[in-house]
């Protein structure tokens, strides 16, 4: 069925009474009194605690496990390993499994697990299990991984077969036009290497669930997924493997956080499942903060190569990415990343001439998985970053350089993306003009010139030559102040509408409107905190013509929810919004024809608004929408009850083979501009300025959208400036907030969202998906003020004190 | 979490008798800031916790008088008390600074200074401070009261000299006279909820004439096993007129005869070069400067006019405010 088309005539003509407005989060009254339920509050009779026990080495064979004092301990009801369970095979490529048999490849294996009738019991047994170890050869280098004769992570592939090396056998691989001649018909050229480690999502509300079988064997997982549908498949799969026969229902708690952690099963979840069968209780496995930082998947972490050319009028001739990713010792989603960093890599700035390659590396390393913004904030460093090296070569100020080669509304790009709505050049503009861009420029660049003069250099100089130009250039950096500020700026491209990375990139809604005029709408899609559940309230509400307060969202049950590809690839809010309008309006068509012959009143005059069916023709009959309900409800001739479902599929190309085609409905584009002051003498970074232009298509909620671009812009930050998962040979040695660190409140940076509204055709009221672009940008946006305060170029995060401060000391020659 | 004998005298001589009893297998506890965090992690396992917290009389900050003179602070102050004094402020700006730069503020609020000087942290803010002022540490044990120096409390990292069964009661500062100046300037990567990657205090007192230097004191967190003085360095500036140059070369002196160490939270390059860079920056933040009319005065924000280091027409974000005490924090 194709979605019914709103025609902008038809969004223009109706004042929108409720999208569009500033509406508080729909839980926001739970969360702050403390009576949302989370996975920490849940508890059910004759509950068990489940605990983990994990390898204590990264790559280990394993000779013995001992578990006979575990089982004596009095409250001790279950202790599994793989020896005595059925094996459940799970993730990506299927190469993990629940529980680990005969050898350990990273310190985050689970070796054996208990449940008990206490969190200290369970507790106590994992400590009184013996294991032990034969270490065997590690390799924690991705590169060296790739080296002949470097330990094999998995000696067979998940069929069985032997591996060469330790490569995974992935396609990602995407080239457009010819490289070569572009780089013959270049001017000039940069090249530069990228690294970017390990960050994780650093969810308040730590990782866990509750498994419980019915006396039929089926299962209800309370769980904090990011994807209950994929995940109600996962676990009905490892059912198969464990020879149970019942069906699953995953049932969401409230999530204290999500950032992409929650896209995959986890090992607990599998181990929760196989407690509870076996003991016949429910059983609960509930992460603390250690096991948070350890045991679940962080960024995928990526060493990217990049050349790009230019003409000598500077518009790009080509751009050429390699990357060798550190997939850990197993594989998700992280390994999948470069499927979505060939989108900016093909398609950020208009460029014919492509070519992408990433390489994927097993080591004993942990492995990585999905966070805010998969991959596209990794490669944007690179692109970004090397593209003001590109800017500095040609002799063209960075924004201008942009400018020239901006992504226009209405193009195809190298990658087959249909670019409709573009807010490319608006966002460049805006974040110009916020910052006063040009006059920045002038005014440093007349600083630049008298500083010179008094240095004894050369007076001479002009704007257009001292841009970029570093100060070390200018004078003694004895003679330099302590603290320098410079600009920079970077842009995005990420998916805004939807992306079709599975089979289907679907969601459903089902709509039942009550006889008191309360709708209740039964969504596949999710909430961890973005705001989905609000954004459909104000969807259905519009559409209904009814106050938010009458609309009463279910998410989160799968046995009650439709089907949903899950809350990733900022895809909610226009996939499960448009799903939920659609649906809306057909309940709406349902009530208007009723209301028709029960005013006996031509179906086209008629209106939903405030609450009313409005009667154009004749307001003598305008009527509340809840009398029209009862009347088709409880009228002989009638006896109709409103309901709707909806499955909207969004029209595109699923991303495979050449990787060509149109994946997503909508493009969301944004530039980030920021302001740095950089002491020369610690190295420290002061964020002075933040400003975050994006295009959104439509703000159905401009309180929330503001919330996600500041939220993604500080952990954007974070990212760049301090965060970072420190690893001995595998082993991670900051699993807490003392040590891993994540920016606090103190730390916050004002950052100053700039909506531009570009709708969107295929969006819902033309909105665009925004979860992921407020973090993308960063990074590269603070190197390059960096770069132009104090002339050194950062190619690695995070961008700390000490590596600033080594590289402008060697740049300035001390 | 092992369960233990909760105990909570109510005098100090009773917590003294308690610990004294129970040997090895009894922990004393102020603010549990750090103890429930080892207790918890499984790194301690006391059979008892004898809580200090039912005694009266241990949460006091007394100074000498209302405008000047010494200081005595009870060991069972916390952080956020110090933190809120003006008087502090005023007269012990650096031990304000120390203070109000530790952990959160919801650590500050239960945290006590007695705890952070008897945890014996290389990276305790308070006993840094606190070593600029040549304070004197009173100790309760089994046969009564003694004094000890701070500067001779610490043995190593966790390690003092105060003997089993005795407990800190107060900390005496003394007068540091007339023309002191005094700051702390913690170095870390964020601004809240961080322990100092190093740290650094100067205390600067000038003669008469402010110009002559009459006692200097530099003192360092995380660079060596304790926090420590920079003898030499402090010794360098001692009866001669202060200026920029003699305190950079005291500030090079102190980087060579620090004790810094790499580890993974910060490298020793790194840390020595700080010391180099920081020990000007606190004399130039404590308004010894301005006093010896080496630099012009302050402006309102506080902010200690530097050699032009901000972009002109800028506003400079150096917010060196005696409120604030973390504004060294990294971004």
């Amino acid at each position: 069925m194709n979605p019914p088309v709103i025609t902008e005539q038809e969004r223009a003509q109706k004042e929108l009474a409720v999208v569009g407005k500033g509406i508080p989060k729909a839980d926001a009254g739970v969360k702050v009194t403390g009576q949302a339920q989370y996975m920490h509050d849940l508890e059910l009779p004759n509950m068990l605690y489940g605990k983990i026990l994990y390898s204590d080495r990264a790559s280990a064979r394993i000779v013995s496990i001992d578990t006979s004092e575990a089982e004596r301990i009095p409250g001790v009801k279950a202790v599994l390993t793989a020896y005595n369970t059925p094996e459940i095979r799970f993730g990506f490529l299927k190469d993990n499994m629940a529980l680990k048999k005969d050898r350990v490849r990273q310190y985050r294996d689970e070796v054996a697990a208990v449940a008990a009738t206490t969190p200290e019991l369970a507790e106590a047994a994992i400590k009184a299990i013996v294991v032990h170890y034969e270490d065997l050869p590690a390799v924690f280098d991705p590169e060296e991984a790739m080296q002949e004769g470097a330990p094999l992570v998995h000696e067979l592939n998940p069929k069985g077969e032997p591996n060469k090396d330790n490569r995974l056998r992935l396609p990602w691989k995407f080239s457009a036009g010819d490289v070569e001649a572009g780089e013959a018909a270049s001017a000039f050229i940069a090249e530069g290497e990228y690294e970017t480690g390990w960050v994780t999502h650093c969810c308040l509300g730590t990782a866990g669930c509750v498994a419980a079988f019915d006396p039929d064997d089926n299962l209800t997982m309370y769980s904090i997924t990011q994807i209950p549908s994929l995940a109600k498949a996962d676990f009905q799969e490892a059912m198969k493997a464990m020879g149970v026969r019942g069906k699953v229902r995953v049932v969401l708690t409230t999530l204290g956080g999500g950032f992409g952690s929650k896209l995959d099963t986890y090992a607990f979840e599998y181990i929760a499942m196989l407690l509870a069968h076996r003991t016949k209780k429910p059983v609960k496995i509930l992460f603390d903060r250690e096991e948070e930082f350890f045991a679940t998947s962080p960024r995928q972490p990526t060493r990217i190569k990049i050349r790009q050319g230019c003409d000598a009028e500077g518009r790009l001739t080509f751009r050429d990415i390699s990357m060798v990713l550190d997939n850990g010792a197993y594989t998700s989603w992280g390994a999948t990343t470069p499927t979505v960093m060939m989108m900016p890599s093909s398609s950020l700035y208009q460029v014919e001439n492509v070519r992408f390659r990433a390489t994927c590396v097993y080591t004993n390393n942990t492995y990585a998985q999905a966070m805010r913004g998969y991959g596209t904030p990794q490669v944007t460093f690179a692109i970004e970053s090397n593209l003001d090296e590109l800017a500095e070569k040609a002799g063209i100020e960075g924004y201008e350089f942009r400018l020239k080669n901006a992504n226009l509304p209405d193009t195809v790009t190298p990658q087959g993306f249909k670019v409709d709505s573009c807010g490319h050049v608006p966002c460049l503009e805006a974040v110009a003009e916020r910052m006063d861009w040009a006059g920045y420029r002038a005014a440093k660049a007349a600083r630049l010139a008298g500083d010179a003069t008094g240095a004894g250099g050369d007076a001479t100089l002009v704007e257009s030559d001292t841009a970029g130009v570093p100060p070390v250039a200018q004078a003694a950096w004895t003679e330099l102040p302590d603290k320098v500020r410079g600009i920079g700026m970077a842009c995005l491209l990420h998916v805004g509408g939807g992306a079709k990375i599975y089979k289907s990139d679907g969601c459903g809604t089902l709509i039942k409107v009550d006889d008191l005029g309360y709708v209740d709408v039964y969504s596949g899609s999710m909430d961890m905190g973005q705001g989905l559940d609000t954004i459909l309230r104000q969807i259905v509400a519009e559409t209904l013509g009814l106050g938010v307060d009458r609309i009463n969202v279910v998410i989160g049950d799968t046995d009650v929810c439709p089907w949903d590809a899950g809350a990733h690839a900022s895809r909610s809010t226009f996939v499960a919004g448009n799903s939920a309008l659609y649906a809306a309006q057909q309940v709406r068509e349902q009530i208007l024809n009723s209301a028709a012959d029960i005013l006996d009143t031509p179906r086209d005059g008629l209106d939903l608004t405030g609450g009313m069916v409005v009667c154009a023709d004749d307001p003598e009959k305008t009527t509340k929408i809840e009398k029209v309900l009862r009347k088709a409800h409880f009228a002989s001739a009638g006896n109709t009850m409103f309901m709707a479902a909806y499955f909207y599929e969004p029209p595109t190309d699923l991303l495979a083979g050449d990787f060509k085609g149109n994946y997503s409905m909508a493009y969301a584009w944004g530039c980030h501009g920021v302001e740095v002051e950089v002491d020369r003498r610690t190295g420290q970074i002061d964020i002075v300025r933040y400003i975050a232009a994006h295009d959104v298509g439509k703000a159905i909620n401009p309180l929330l959208l503001r919330g996600q671009i500041l939220g993604g812009g500080l952990q954007g930050i974070g990212w760049a400036l301090a965060e970072e998962m420190i690893f001995d040979e595998g082993k991670l040695l900051n699993p807490n907030f003392r040590d891993y660190k994540m920016l606090t409140a103190l730390d916050s940076v004002d950052v100053e969202p700039i909506l531009v509204e570009d709708p969107a055709a295929a969006g819902p009221y033309g909105a665009k998906g925004i979860g992921e672009p407020g973090l993308v940008p960063t990074a590269p946006a603070i190197a390059n003020a960096i770069y132009d305060a104090v002339g050194i170029r950062l190619r690695k995060l995070p961008m700390k004190p000490e590596m600033v401060l080594a590289a402008i000391m060697e740049a300035e020659g001390r | 979490m092992a369960g233990f004998e909760y105990v909570r005298p109510t005098t100090l001589e009773g917590a003294v008798a308690e610990l004294s009893m129970r040997g090895d297998t009894a922990v004393a506890v102020a603010g549990a800031t750090d103890l429930w965090v080892n207790i918890r992690s499984g790194k301690m396992k006391p059979e008892a916790v004898v809580s200090l917290r039912g005694i009266a009389g241990l949460d006091v900050l007394t100074p000498e008088r209302a405008d000047g003179g010494g200081l005595t602070i009870g060991a069972m102050t916390p952080h956020g008390k110090v933190e809120d004094s003006a008087w502090t402020a005023a007269h012990f700006p650096a031990l304000q600074q120390g203070c109000a730069g530790l952990g959160s503020r919801q650590v500050r609020n239960v945290g006590t200074v007695g705890g952070n000087i008897c945890n014996a942290a290389p990276c305790a803010d308070s006993a840094t401070a606190l070593m600029l002022f040549d304070a004197t540490l009173v100790i309760q044990g089994p046969g009564g009261l003694r004094e000890l120096p701070l500067g001779e409390f610490f043995v190593g990292p966790g390690m003092t000299r105060l003997l089993k069964g005795e407990l800190l009661k107060e900390i005496r500062v003394p007068d540091p006279g007339a023309n002191t100046f005094s700051r702390y300037i913690k170095h870390t990567r964020r601004r809240g909820v961080e322990l100092a990657m190093m740290s650094v205090g100067v205390r600067l007192t000038l003669e008469d004439d402010m110009t002559t230097v009459k006692a200097a004191r530099i003192s360092l967190g995380v660079c060596a096993p304790t926090p420590t003085c920079a003898d030499r360095a402090q010794d360098m500036l001692v009866g001669k007129p202060l200026t920029r140059e003699a305190v950079e070369a005291a500030a090079l002196v102190a980087a060579e005869d620090s004790q810094v160490r790499d580890s993974w939270r910060g490298k020793a390059w790194y840390r020595r070069e700080m010391i180099r860079v920081l020990v000007p920056r606190a004399v130039e933040q404590s308004g010894a400067y301005v006093a010896a009319g080496l630099a012009p005065a302050l402006d309102d924000a506080g902010s200690a006019a530097s050699s032009g280091a901000s972009a002109p027409g800028a506003p400079t974000p150096d917010d060196p405010g005696a409120s604030s005490g973390a504004t060294e924090g990294g971004a």
